[in-house]
């Protein structure tokens, strides 16, 4: 069901709407791309249009959230 | 005694061996005080680990050293035995709270009462409890 891998586990849900942790930070936004190190949020919370591509290291990473869409 | 094998039973006769001659010399600094040695060195007996904070595994059979068997020695290990259960899982950004889902090699899946599914790498878990 789940992959065995956090990073396999994440490409496989490219294009969903997540919120990303690390130990000091929440982003919101589109995961876009995931490698082995770095996961790819296009944040669109931001507004204005701006798309704001945030590079994400993996092992900054505490947890990924997938909320219920509303 | 009896259940010990040779290696062990010289072993433990060693550091009885090495005990002694600590507190001899312990006795020895106190007349002597040119000694090198440090007057404040305490052996601490009654509760005798042979260990010093490293893992050893001496295997002293039914004397213990493996842990008690059931007793998770990784946090995965104890994530493993909480699956389907509530748990609360903190990281140092912030407590997850939610259904344990499943345990992978290096993250585990949550379900929140929300309905979210939350991916948390194990890596990053600081403690784990049973809510």
């Amino acid at each position: 069901m789940f992959a065995a891998k956090f990073t396999a586990e994440l490409a496989n849900r490219i294009g969903s709407r997540v919120e990303v942790a690390t130990d000091n930070n929440l982003i919101e936004g589109i995961l876009s791309t995931v490698t082995a190190d770095l996961a790819l949020v296009i944040d669109v919370s931001s507004g204005y249009g701006g798309n704001v591509k945030i590079y994400i290291s993996v092992d900054a990473i505490n947890f990924v959230r997938f909320p219920v869409a509303a | 005694m009896a259940n010990l094998t040779d290696r062990q039973r010289k072993l433990l006769n060693l550091l009885n061996e090495m005990s002694q001659n600590l507190v001899t010399s312990n006795n020895a600094n106190s007349v002597n005080n040119d000694s090198t040695l440090s007057h404040n060195f305490s052996l601490n007996l009654p509760g005798f680990s042979l260990d010093g904070g490293q893992n050893l595994n001496l295997s002293l059979g039914k004397w213990g050293g493996g842990g008690t068997p059931g007793t998770p020695t990784t946090i995965r290990e104890v994530l493993l035995s909480l699956v389907n259960e509530q748990v609360q899982v903190t990281t140092p950004f912030d407590t997850i709270s939610g259904t344990l889902l499943a345990v992978q090699d290096d993250y585990i899946v949550i379900i929140e009462a929300s309905g979210s599914q939350v991916l948390v790498r194990i890596e990053k878990i600081e403690f784990v409890s049973n809510s």
